[in-house]
């Protein structure tokens, strides 16, 4: 259906874009998903040509749209954008917002016009809300009117910019589950996002962008599960795990506590786990705590889906090291913690490094 | 970690709440030494507002009952439960020390 | 005094210190002072006086006399007591203050030193007795004190005498004509004194300058050798100094504020003769001399303007723009007198009984017809023109009957007005006889005489009524043939346009209000001939008879009137597109198009909109033959398109640019996504300044009047050059003003309701 070839964008000095070609099929849900600046959504704004690209083409059903003679806005038609930042148009109503793109651009009446603009305000729960104002509503609410508008005018294809970016974690989910609907009427959707989960759940296909190219595209099982390529492991996993360096004895406990809390927040992890978590790099921690004017450590707590748990891998350097042996300890109190809390511990010497992993029970 | 206290005629009553840890133990300790040179020799802990306690904790209330054996003193936990009660399980402290349902049951026990 | 008398008089004291305010304590007389605010300088002589002489008034401690001036021409004080030559200086400076003529006390003025130095106290005496055998001490009074001066005199001694020493001397420099600063020396009375001391005793003398109440302990402690600071003899300080002999021996006076009548009656209602600012009691004014040092008004840029500043320097010289206002001026008391055509002043007295002249005609100026340069032609044929009426009667007849007899009627004067047409500039609100406008149209002198002379060429008379401003610069620019608006052939003038022969000679007159004359009868004949003032509603009702009523005058309101609405309503409409258009441009990325955009806008908003519509209208259509309402529509549309450009891109601006993004990604073309989603919200969002941009377009039409356009103000201007009475038309104008700019405003309140789309949906809600 879209058939993009050697696409590139440059601004200036900065090339966003490099060299992207792909082929976009009827019914496709395709995710974009990678770090952020890497062109993900340049991308999407190139393909109905809100940015204009430097170089390559894109193809819409056989008709060349970079083509000066192209008829743009007839084009764009078939297609629709639901934006990171909503814009609905605010001095207009929910169902004038739904209904002034019918009216004016396919002659529809008014009557015709407002009878199906309600049938998708309930098709996204508002039905109530169709005499309101955008600046009567809250995020999750307006991002359902700004799908509704888009559906008012039946499109082929839709392109979804960040679509849930906006949104605090509460509203969120209403507005992927709209989606997800969506998904099964057969509408061809391109997704950027950050929500993993959902991308693994709804997607066809996954794209993982970075360096300006799709580095890697795959199905979601062979993304999220498999990734082939370095960086798209890398990144794969960072979304998924927690990172921290102690670099002296005066580390701040706190700050790290913090840190962790987000992290377990993020994962909707229950709070007994998070507390089980605390304890453990507590306890784990002041057990190092003699070694760490010597070396740095680097913590990384990622959750494991396989295993459905939690993995504290900790990671040191220099001479071999693995200060959880009993005869090294003045007490025996917080080996027993840990031990209580993990359901197994491996010490591996790689290389010059000591790394230590922790697989917690599950609470 | 907050600290109240309130002198009871049979003993002294510390109520903690809050977190027990590496870095509220040395608080702890302070207050104790303090309330131990005044003189005071009886004490109930009242654990009911603390979330958390690691190793350094239980060391600390270690160390206090230390000092009081010394000094012919007791120590009596009141309201220890959750997670905090787990951990007092699995450092066998369920055994060493006195533990109550409630302060007034700790107070009563208090000789 | 019996108890009742007492109380009676204790009463009425405290009843006129508490109705205070604009009409307390009217003095005219010592006896009665007492009682009231007197303002004293510390440990003056005046103090020590007034506390003898009026025990039970309220007294206002100053350290300065200028300060007790001001404090009793404020009505903060009613009486300042002190030393009659330094109340001299003050009156000089302050017309509305006066001297009573009965002193309070006769005091000695001596030298001052310490009480124990005998020695320096005789040999000052000594040189006060030379002094006086000299006469010296005679002459400086008379330099110093009694003589009047403009300009401060020159110390005539100089202080450097071989040096026996030094002798210190203590003074406080605010005592006029005693010892004071001017041209930033210390001078005065006092100060030269201390010089011929000086020289007598072969001395330097130091003088330090202090406050007065220093003086005494600056003696006593010997930081001082003497003081001279218009030192008064008293019992109580002859315990603390040693005083020489008198050198001189002064008045004791009250000052006062001048009262507002001569008969101390109270002042009358009506607000228009109020004279809040009569000239000096002592000094009317009997002849034009009298002038050479009161307020004077004139016409700004006129010949009477350059006579009265070339031969009154030491008088204040106000200008004004209309002969209403120097009317307006003289009436109200805020000029003394003024200087206008002497014919116009005669038509003016006719009907105003309250005004006079002064003298006879100071001059004459010859007034001639103005050409443009190259129309010599014309200008020759005019001047035949002038030459036959002069022999055939008919100018006498005029002058007859316009000027020396006031007649107002306009004789039928047959014109073929077949060999097309003549082009008359004149000012309608010149003033009777030359040019006025009456039931609708011009009359006058100089009116006739431009009628008779379309006649004698057979052409049809257009006569274009403009400000006087603009005459000279139509003439040359040849929108109009002849100026025909008693214009005085000066040099200046002659530079730029051509005159013909003088057709007449004004005179220059100065008038007064009659009251301001010394003439006795002038007074009688005011009281006799003086209205009793009316009530407020009368007086409204009467200006109301006048300014509308009489003489179909509110027609002229009405078509200045429509003629404002006119050009505010379609340099609305043009400005508001062009600005469209500017902003359009402006907003551009193409340089080809936002830089003349924004030169545009920064030239157009820099510009004085007066300076704009004359550039247009004598430059850029100079010899083309342009309605000048086309082009006051041109003009203003211009400025407002500037304000319009800048108020748009704002708008558009505000709107967020992701719902632009919105329409586009949906399909609509960016003029659409304009129309439809930038557009709706931009308006809203610029109403409000949109409105305030429009509402002062409408007030800055007032201006046209220098393009010859018969707008609502120049109405009004014209109705006050009849009736001279300023105040009702100017509020009525104002008045008119408001409600064109309020309907207006309201129609734009309108659009502004329906394009709110929020104000729907409450009207729905409600039903």
């Amino acid at each position: 259906m879209i058939k993009i070839e050697h696409l590139s964008k440059t601004y200036d000095d900065l090339t966003v874009l490099k060299d992207i070609t792909i082929d976009i099929k009827k019914g496709e849900v395709i995710s974009i998903i990678g770090p952020s600046g890497t062109g993900k959504s340049t991308f999407l704004r190139c393909l109905n040509l809100l940015d204009r690209p430097s170089g390559g083409s894109i193809h819409v059903d056989g008709v060349n749209i970079l083509d000066a003679k192209a008829d743009v806005p007839r084009i764009r038609q078939k297609m629709n954008m639901v934006f990171q930042s909503f814009n609905l148009f605010s001095h207009l109503s929910v169902l004038e917002n739904l209904t002034i793109a019918p009216i004016k651009l396919r002659g529809m009446s008014r009557q015709d016009a407002e009878l199906k603009s309600l049938e998708l305000l309930k098709l996204v729960g508002l039905a109530e809300k169709t005499d309101s104002y955008p600046d009567e509503l809250s995020g999750g609410q307006k991002q359902r009117v700004a799908i509704a508008r888009c559906l008012a005018m039946k499109p082929e294809i839709i392109l979804f910019d960040e679509p849930t970016s906006a949104l605090d974690p509460t509203m969120i989910s209403e507005v992927l589950s709209v989606i997800r609907r969506l998904t099964k009427e057969g509408i061809t959707m391109v997704i950027v996002t950050h929500e993993m989960d959902f991308a693994r759940d709804v997607s066809s296909r996954v794209l993982y962008m970075d360096e300006g190219l799709i580095y890697e595209e795959g199905t979601p099982q062979q993304i999220f599960e498999n990734p082939q390529k370095e960086k798209t492991r890398a990144f794969i996993n960072r979304i998924r795990s927690f990172n921290y360096r102690i670099s002296s004895p005066d580390y701040d406990l706190y700050a790290m506590n913090a840190e962790i809390e987000t992290f377990c927040e993020k994962q909707i992890l229950p709070r007994k786990t998070r507390h089980n978590v605390l304890l453990l790099v507590e306890e784990l921690l002041q057990i190092y705590s003699p070694y760490l004017n010597a070396t740095l450590l680097d913590l990384t707590l990622a959750y494991s889906e396989k295993r459905e748990s939690l993995e504290l891998v900790v990671e040191s350097m220099g001479e071999a090291l693995n200060p959880l042996n009993k005869n090294l300890l003045p007490d025996e109190l917080g080996l027993n913690i840990i031990n209580s809390l993990t359901e197994s511990i491996d010490y591996q010497r790689l290389d010059n490094r000591n790394r230590l992993t922790l697989h917690m029970r599950k609470s | 970690m907050e600290i109240q206290i309130k002198k009871e005629t049979s003993a002294t009553v510390i109520t903690i709440t809050g977190r027990f840890d590496a870095v509220t133990t040395p608080q702890y300790e302070k207050t104790m030494n303090e309330l131990i040179t005044g003189g005071d020799i009886a004490f109930v802990v009242d654990f009911d507002g603390l979330d958390y306690i690691s190793s350094a904790g239980l060391r600390g209330l270690l160390f206090t009952a230390k000092q009081l054996k010394g000094k012919g003193g007791q120590i009596r936990f009141a309201n220890v439960k959750g997670t905090v009660k787990e951990v007092f399980d699995i450092s066998g402290f369920g055994s060493i020390f006195q533990m109550d349902d409630s302060v007034s049951a700790s107070l009563a026990k208090v000789s | 005094m019996n108890k009742t008398v007492q109380l009676i008089f204790s009463v009425l004291v405290a009843a006129t210190f508490f109705t205070g305010c604009g009409k307390s304590g009217e003095i005219t007389s010592l006896q009665q002072i007492d009682g009231k605010r007197i303002c004293v300088l510390t440990g003056s002589a005046g103090d020590l006086a007034a506390r003898k002489y009026f025990p039970k008034s309220e007294f206002v401690i100053l350290t300065a006399s200028a300060d007790a001036a001001l404090a009793v021409k404020s009505n903060k004080a009613d009486a300042f007591i002190y030393d009659k030559s330094v109340l001299q200086s003050l009156v000089e400076k302050n017309p509305e203050l006066v001297i009573l003529d009965e002193p309070v006390s006769k005091l000695e003025v001596a030298a001052a030193i310490k009480m124990e130095n005998s020695a320096l106290q005789a040999e000052i005496n000594r040189v006060f007795r030379d002094l006086k055998k000299e006469g010296a001490l005679q002459r400086l009074r008379q330099k110093w004190v009694d003589t009047k001066y403009t300009t401060t005199p020159q110390l005539s001694v100089r202080n450097d005498a071989p040096t026996k020493g030094v002798l210190k001397m203590g003074t406080c420099a605010t005592i006029e004509p005693f010892s004071f600063q001017a041209n930033g020396i210390l001078t005065g009375l006092d100060v030269e004194i201390s010089r011929l001391i000086g020289e007598r005793l072969g001395k330097i003398v130091e003088i330090t300058d202090m406050n007065f109440e220093g003086l005494i302990p600056a003696l006593q402690s010997g930081k001082i050798d003497f003081a001279l600071a218009n030192f008064k003899v008293t019992e109580e300080r002859k315990k603390l100094i040693r005083y020489s002999d008198p050198y001189i021996v002064n008045d004791i006076s009250a000052l006062v504020r001048r009262s507002a009548r001569p008969n101390g009656g109270t002042a009358a209602a009506h607000p228009a003769k109020t004279a809040a600012g009569s000239i000096l009691d002592g000094a009317k004014i009997t002849s034009v001399d009298d002038l050479k040092d009161k307020r004077i008004g004139v016409l700004l840029g006129s010949v009477h303007d350059t006579y009265v500043t070339k031969n009154f320097p030491n008088a204040a010289i106000l200008q004004y723009k209309s002969p209403s206002d120097i009317l307006l001026a003289v009436k109200s008391g805020k000029i003394d007198a003024a200087m206008y055509t002497y014919e116009t002043l005669l038509e003016i007295m006719r009907s105003d009984s309250e005004l006079t002249m002064v003298g006879k005609s100071l001059f004459a100026v010859p007034i001639g017809i103005g050409f443009n340069k190259s129309n010599n032609d014309l200008r020759e044929k005019f001047n035949a023109f002038l030459r036959q009426i002069k022999e055939n009667g008919i100018y006498d007849d005029m002058v007859s009957r316009w000027i020396i007899k006031g007649e107002t009627r306009m004789p039928e004067i047959k014109n073929s007005a077949s060999k097309g047409t003549l082009v008359v500039g004149m000012v309608s609100d010149k003033g009777l006889p030359f040019t006025i406008v009456k039931d609708n149209r011009l009359i006058g002198f100089d009116v006739e005489l431009s009628e008779r002379f379309a006649a004698s060429q057979g052409k049809e008379l257009k006569q274009q009524d403009m400000e006087f401003g603009s005459l000279i610069a139509a003439a040359s620019t040849n929108k109009i043939d002849m100026i025909t608006s008693t214009l005085m052939i000066t040099e200046e003038r002659k530079k730029q346009i051509a005159f013909s022969e003088p057709y007449y000679n004004l005179g220059a007159g100065v008038f007064t209000l009659k009251k301001n004359c010394a003439a006795p009868d002038a007074s009688a004949e005011k009281k006799a001939s003086e209205p009793t003032p009316p009530s407020f509603l009368t007086g409204i009702a009467n200006s109301f008879q006048s300014n509308i009523i009489k003489e179909n005058r509110y027609l002229l309101i009405l078509d200045g009137l429509k003629t404002t609405v006119v050009i505010a309503v379609l340099a609305t409409i043009f400005g508001t597109l062009l600005g469209a258009l500017v902003c359009f441009m402006r907003m551009s990325r193409n340089a080809l198009m936002n830089l003349p955009a924004k030169l545009y806008i920064s030239i157009l908003r820099g510009t004085p909109v007066l300076v704009l519509l004359m550039l247009i209208f004598y430059v850029v259509f100079a010899s083309v033959n342009i309605n000048p309402v086309l082009v006051a529509v041109i003009a203003f549309g211009m400025n407002f398109a500037a304000y319009v450009a800048e108020i748009f891109r704002t708008g558009i601006e505000g709107v967020d640019k992701g719902q632009g993004e919105a329409g586009i990604a949906m399909g609509f073309t960016r003029i659409s996504t304009f129309l439809h989603i930038i557009l709706p919200q931009t308006v809203r969002r610029i109403l409000p300044i949109y409105k305030g941009e429009f509402i002062s377009l409408v007030k800055m039409t007032s201006i046209v009047g220098y393009i010859a356009v018969q707008d609502l103000t120049k109405a009004s201007d014209i109705i006050r050059s009849r009736t001279f009475d300023a105040f009702f038309p100017l509020v009525m104008v104002a008045i008119l003003y408001f409600l064109i700019s309020w309907i207006l405003m309201q129609s734009l309140e309108y659009l502004e309701r329906r394009t709110d789309p929020k104000l729907k949906r409450r009207k729905v809600a409600r039903v």
